[in-house]
């Protein structure tokens, strides 16, 4: 039965899932070669894994589940939610962490200096949070309202809320929901306890996903 | 004129009722009235005098568009390409509705009905703010003013576009391009990176706003943009809609000879 539905997951794999990441990372890599200037560069590079992966990976995570034609048929069978809430984000995490790992690579290869960031380990960190923060949101968001479009406005909200509003949400105590600071505050003294709490919460937003998928009759 | 009528109210009855657009509002109304009417505590409650209640009524006007739009036009990015997917185009192409009819009801339909529940808000804010002695009756007038000037043409620039786009490019596709130009086209600093921001593309509201309404109340620069140039703002976003509006009318005109 598992190997049927990773059969079934790839062969009603949504081809746009692939090419969209791939095609931003292609802009990303275009953009970086013409400007062609060491401080931007660096700017570039820490807006694409950071903000642009996160962003990608929340949006996709919200159609990830609800949006498949066959989705009456797939709830009839005995698959367990866990399972299609693992494999179904799992596949979006892999994309957007090839796409980031990929453009970490060139960026260092055009002489990139990555040190602000931290080290290797912080560097990885700065995108791995805010990504699987965004695919829980998303995915929690879709669930919830049992609708795509939920999920989709509420990744679509936080990322504009906090990307507009960084500084102020680095300085009070909505800095424990701040997705962005691993990548644009990496200096903060409560950068640990943030990725703790984003961690925290994207693993509650998964659980509370999780119990809300065995109500298959809400998605129907 | 019925049919057009017709339309629109169907697609006006149809969007307010979703769910999604009650949560989104919730959300942000509820954000922007704390941070309205509950100010940080080092500051002090300011009574506006009457040139303040313009600025004033622009500041909030500009601060609403940071947000609300981005929800709009997430939201509104479904409108017309469910009825293909659902297949409610072809009972609709069988009947004599005209394509230009549907196309407007539809548009106008979606733009009424992001803008309504905005607009009550709007006023209760504005309300809650004469009341609790904070500006003049007058502030009501301004601050309609800078609904029609600031937030009515960032919806219309955005609702034109997300009925569009998804017709030719994935719906998850394009809320993702649509959040990412949101920022990058109105907010990011044109000196620290090429945008849209600056140019008369701008949608954010930032001409009419020092345009019509002057700026920040305690801004200490002059002022970048004249009521001219706000006046050309609106001008070319209203070109734009059109465009949009007739390529699309184009479009699913094309659609439907293939068809």
């Amino acid at each position: 039965m598992k190997r049927f539905s990773v059969k079934y997951t790839l062969l009603t794999y949504r081809l746009d899932q692939l090419w969209f990441p791939l095609a931003f990372w292609a802009f990303f890599v275009i953009l970086t070669l013409l400007l062609n200037d060491q401080e931007l560069n660096f700017n570039i590079a820490r807006a694409y894994i950071g903000v642009a992966v996160p962003l990608i990976g929340g949006f996709m995570a919200a159609y990830a589940i609800l949006d498949d034609p066959a989705i009456e048929l797939r709830f009839a069978t005995p698959i367990r939610a866990a399972q299609i809430l693992f494999e179904r984000t799992l596949l979006i995490f892999l994309i957007q962490g090839v796409c980031a790992l990929a453009f970490i690579l060139f960026a260092l290869f055009i002489g990139v200096d990555f040190s602000a960031l931290g080290d290797s380990l912080n560097l990885q960190l700065s995108w791995i949070v805010p990504t699987i923060s965004m695919i829980a949101l998303g995915t929690f968001g879709a669930i919830l309202g049992a609708q795509t479009m939920i999920g989709s406005f509420l990744v679509g909200l936080v990322w504009i809320i906090e990307v507009i509003i960084r500084d102020a949400m680095a300085v009070n105590n909505w800095k424990y929901a701040y997705i962005f600071m691993g990548i644009l505050n990496p200096e903060h003294p409560d950068l640990v306890s943030n990725q703790l709490a984003l961690f925290a919460a994207s693993a509650a937003f998964l659980f509370f996903t999780w119990l809300l998928l065995h109500k298959q009759e809400r998605y129907i | 004129m019925s049919r057009f009528i017709g339309v629109f109210r169907h697609e006006f009855n149809m969007s307010l009722r979703r769910p999604g657009m009650w949560i989104a509002y919730g959300l942000l109304f509820l954000f922007y009235s704390v941070t309205v009417m509950y100010p940080v505590p080092e500051e002090k409650v300011t009574i506006l005098t009457d040139k303040q209640i313009w600025q004033y009524a622009g500041q909030m006007a500009f601060t609403f568009n940071l947000f609300l739009p981005v929800a709009v036009g997430i939201l509104s990015a479904d409108r017309l390409q469910r009825d293909f997917r659902q297949g409610v185009r072809e009972l609709q192409e069988s009947t004599p509705l005209n394509l230009i009819t549907y196309t407007l009801g539809k548009y106008f339909g979606v733009l009424a009905a992001s803008l309504a529940p905005v607009l009550i808000w709007v006023w209760l804010i504005s309300g809650l703010f004469i009341a609790f002695g904070n500006a003049p009756i007058e502030f009501l007038y301004t601050m309609t003013l800078a609904f029609f000037a600031i937030m009515v043409p960032a919806f219309a620039f955005v609702i034109a576009f997300s009925l569009a786009c998804p017709l030719i490019m994935p719906l998850r596709v394009y809320q993702i391009l649509f959040t990412g130009y949101w920022f990058w086209g109105n907010y990011i600093n044109p000196e620290m990176f090429p945008t849209l921001n600056g140019t008369l593309l701008t949608v954010s509201g930032m001409y009419a706003y020092q345009g019509y309404f002057l700026g920040f109340i305690n801004a200490v620069e002059p002022l970048t943009y004249s009521a001219t140039d706000a006046t050309l703002n609106l001008l070319v976003l209203g070109l734009c809609i059109a465009t949009v509006m007739a390529v699309l009318n184009y479009y699913l005109q094309w659609q439907s000879c293939r068809a």
